[in-house]
């Protein structure tokens, strides 16, 4: 299971930059992936996982912007197409497979 | 819930960023630390920085060590993370002998039906006379059941001639399995508060995980079962690396499916259930299943 979240903040004034800045390493920190600028993507296991954290991103929104979140399962993740370029490192390595081999 | 479960078996730099696990090979891979469940280190040049083992302590991740010949031999746990540790200690110390005796009761009918189990599934005999036993164990083990129980178990599952003391590849992997599934119960375990040192029925002196080794009791046959459908000459990182996996493999807890990492998880908190209400009918124990990895949509 995965949450794709695409997101357009306001950067015009320092404060909403601040915003936007916060909102961004709240991401990271959270463990979501940037795919690609605004649109980050985080595994979870299962969907009482992905329930858990989407609650724990609504906590954590900057004041304006519009957000959006799309929980997905692995094989409607699996069917996207690659029109160009190619999938990330992080992205090939770590699956949804509970083991991880280095 | 962490879940994940690493193994670095080549050489790498492991350092945290942003609350993610940073793993540097020819790529840098990041893993979030709130998903991890444990890491195993084999390679013998890992570079691990400070901040790395903090992370673990911090995020309950059980870091796992190994010797040269890639045996785990050590475990790092958080050290007194829990918010109430004195709590816990303290009904730790207050648990009586009688309820013990009854909880590692339990625990061995519980291990006795999982061998059962598990030499029906390999399609051995002896699950019945093993079942037999079961009602025979009295509180706290007196008549020691678990030895008649285990001579049997290993005689019909290996042959006849197989002992755990001896020094044969089959012990190897063995001690592997129980390595990793002793870590994660010692984890569990740490996680709830408990101070792993005082056992319900180990009492080693020189053991810090006496607790964790009673309850490592019933995941036992989960190993064996593995290893004896394995080639056990081979000793490789693929043969490893299923040895670990063993932690995602289902197994039945009141009657619900889990992995074994959550089962541990389950198993822990009805221990803190039974002690606080002094029962041991809170008690829950994993059932042998088939092995199958657990799968997650």
């Amino acid at each position: 299971m995965r949450i794709m979240l695409f997101f357009d903040l306001p950067v015009k004034t320092k404060k909403q930059r601040r915003d936007y800045t916060r909102f961004r390493n709240y991401l990271l920190d959270e463990g979501f992936d940037m795919m690609q600028f605004s649109v980050y993507c985080r595994l979870c296991n299962g969907h009482e996982s992905m329930e858990r954290q989407l609650e724990k991103v609504k906590r954590n929104l900057p004041p304006k912007g519009s957000i959006r979140a799309l929980p997905i399962t692995e094989k409607q993740y699996e069917r996207m197409r690659f029109l160009l370029g190619d999938k990330t490192k992080n992205e090939e390595k770590v699956t949804i497979n509970q083991l991880t081999l280095f | 819930m962490s879940w994940r479960h690493i193994m670095i078996t080549n050489n790498a730099r492991l350092s945290v960023k942003r609350s993610q696990l940073v793993v540097q090979q020819e790529d840098t891979i990041t893993i979030p630390m709130q998903d991890i469940a444990s890491i195993l280190i084999e390679a013998q040049a890992v570079t691990i920085t400070a901040n790395v083992l903090s992370a673990c302590a911090e995020h309950k991740v059980s870091l796992f060590t190994c010797d040269s010949r890639k045996l785990p031999n050590g475990i790092w746990t958080g050290f007194h993370q829990h918010s109430r540790q004195l709590t816990v200690l303290e009904m730790q110390m207050a648990l009586t002998k009688p309820f013990k005796k009854r909880v590692w009761k339990q625990i061995i009918q519980q291990k006795i039906l999982n061998q059962a189990k598990c030499l029906d599934v390999m399609e051995k005999d002896g699950g019945k006379e093993l079942s037999l036993l079961i009602k025979e164990v009295e509180s706290g083990d007196a008549t020691n059941r678990e030895a008649v129980a285990a001579k049997l178990y290993f005689k019909h599952l290996f042959d006849s001639s197989f002992t755990r003391r001896s020094t044969d590849p089959t012990n190897r992997l063995l001690n592997y399995g129980y390595a990793i599934m002793r870590g994660l119960v010692a984890r569990a375990l740490a996680n709830y508060g408990f101070t792993t040192c005082l056992g319900l029925y180990h009492d080693n002196q020189l053991n810090a995980f006496n607790l964790a080794d009673d309850f490592m009791e019933v995941l036992r046959p989960i190993v064996d079962c593995h290893v004896a459908g394995q080639d056990v000459e081979k000793w490789d990182a693929e043969v490893r690396a299923g040895l670990v996996n063993l932690a995602n493999t289902d197994i039945l807890i009141s009657g619900e499916r889990h992995p074994i990492t959550a089962a541990i998880d389950e198993m822990v908190k009805s221990f803190v259930a039974s002690c606080r209400q002094q029962d041991y009918s809170y008690q829950k124990l994993p059932e042998l299943l088939p092995a199958k990895v657990h799968q997650y949509e």
